[in-house]
């Protein structure tokens, strides 16, 4: 007979108890000495191998085994029984399966990192739209109760809702007798956006502020026409000539 | 009960379509996403487990159905969530999720994910094996309301109180959920945690309570 040690796979012979007669120099390097097979299978393959290994005696099993470093891992065990005795093969399965999955699951963080960074990027880029907002309507105080309001960018419900309280806040803390609201550099406008600006308008008047808006294009005109029924509201086409008339 | 037998079946012959096909067929029945999840996918890889427990499959059968339902858990989400869910506001609040380091099994907290989408949560899902520190990092920078960890394995589910303990000192009202198949185990230890902000989910129908409680503003 050839002795185990010879065997190039970690190999026992146990009896119907499952209690170990003999492990090879293999299997013990890898599991520990122990008196029961038993004792090297995972806690929740314990039933399994009772039931396989003990009751019936199949051939070939899939267990979970932990090594004598503590690391629970798949084995096919292979059995065959002599009268009292069966010599069990343990064959380490899920080497190829686990380095597989590893990288599988690597490339699966690197997903979820770049996905968290994307995340924390748009958290930042919302700021900055926030940021871009506020100068977008920056209010330039001319003079004393002169404030020159020039837009920029897309004329939409967000622009004026963002900025909305700041103006109006400015606009009632300082006094501010008139608006000059400058649309020159205005690209698209909507009507929605257009009736946030009128109703922002109308709270001027409320403070008793009145307003001017230049700087109206052509395609922006057909927009404006609701502005009319605004009082305290005028429109000029030429800045340069206001801004003259109140600096002098 | 047929129905998973035969769904069962089909994930073991890793049938991507077919399986996609008993599922479409219960949503076009009216079966609720709930449903769906715990009375077909649960059960069916329950089912395959025990399989495995009596020596009918290998564990590479039970990867082949695995990566099947986990398809179909994708394809769900795309084609009958988020079309669902495309004119509803996700006010309820933040949900993150994930499975505890060396813990592989995330099948249930995706599902669990897609629950929440479902109820009007912000959702985001951090798979399987995640150590603490990630979840930390994810936190203070995303500020989740909600955090929901899962565990299968008894090893795995040994470390979800220092989970707990870790993400309680660090974030006072952050809710948090622990489920996973490691609570039905006779030896698992956790306490039945008392704190209010502690939630321990064995069963889908709790954490529906859970849901629509919280939906009320209750506790």
């Amino acid at each position: 007979m050839i002795h185990l040690d010879a065997m190039p796979m970690p190999m026992v012979i146990i009896d119907h108890s499952l209690n170990i007669i003999e492990a090879s120099g293999k299997a013990e390097k890898l599991f520990g000495r122990s008196a029961s097979f038993l004792n090297w299978v995972d806690h929740e393959s314990k039933d399994k191998a009772v039931r396989f290994m003990q009751h019936k005696h199949v051939e070939k099993l899939e267990l979970n085994l932990v090594t004598a470093e503590g690391v629970i891992s798949l084995f096919t065990v292979f059995i065959n029984w002599d009268k009292n005795t069966a010599a069990v093969v343990l064959q380490l399965e899920d080497q190829l399966i686990v380095q597989l999955m590893n990288k599988v699951k690597e490339h699966q963080r690197r997903l979820e990192e770049s996905d968290m960074e994307l995340i924390l990027k748009k958290n930042e880029l919302e700021v900055s739209f926030g940021r871009i907002s506020e100068l977008s309507t920056a209010a330039i105080h001319l003079t004393d109760e002169v404030v020159l309001i020039p837009i920029f960018g897309d004329l939409s419900v967000s622009l004026i809702h963002y900025n909305q309280e700041r103006i109006l806040n400015n606009i009632y803390s300082q006094n501010i007798d008139e608006v000059i609201i400058d649309l020159q550099s205005v690209g698209r406008m909507d009507e929605a956006g257009v009736e946030e600006l009128m109703k922002m308008i109308q709270s001027f008047s409320l403070f008793g502020a009145e307003c001017t808006i230049t700087g109206v294009k052509p395609e922006h005109a057909p927009f404006l026409n609701q502005f009319k029924t605004i009082k305290k509201l005028t429109f000029i086409n030429n800045l340069e000539d206001k801004v003259a008339r109140i600096i002098c | 009960m047929e129905t998973v037998t035969h769904f069962t079946h089909v994930l073991l012959d890793g049938d991507q379509e077919k399986a996609w096909e008993y599922v479409v067929n219960e949503v076009e029945n009216g079966t609720s996403t709930e449903d769906i999840f715990y009375q077909l996918l649960t059960p069916a890889m329950v089912e395959i487990g025990k399989k495995w427990q009596e020596n009918e499959i290998t564990v590479a059968d039970e990867h082949l159905a695995t990566t099947t339902c986990d398809f179909t858990l994708a394809r769900y989400k795309h084609e009958i969530i988020l079309p669902r869910m495309k004119n509803t506001p996700t006010d309820q609040g933040k949900a993150l999720f994930f499975c505890v380091e060396q813990e592989e099994h995330d099948l249930g907290i995706r599902m669990i994910a897609q629950i929440f989408e479902e109820s009007g949560y912000e959702v985001r899902l951090m798979g399987a094996n995640l150590p603490v520190e990630f979840v930390l990092t994810m936190a203070v920078n995303w500020k989740p309301d909600i955090i929901g960890m899962s565990a299968s394995m008894l090893r795995q589910g040994e470390k979800v109180p220092s989970y707990i303990q870790r993400l309680m000192e660090r974030f006072e009202d952050i809710e948090l959920l622990i489920g996973g198949r490691f609570l039905s185990l006779p030896d698992q230890l956790l306490d039945k945690a008392d704190d209010s902000k502690v939630t321990m989910i064995q069963e889908g129908s709790e954490l529906s309570a859970w849901i629509s409680n919280r939906a009320k503003g209750g506790k």
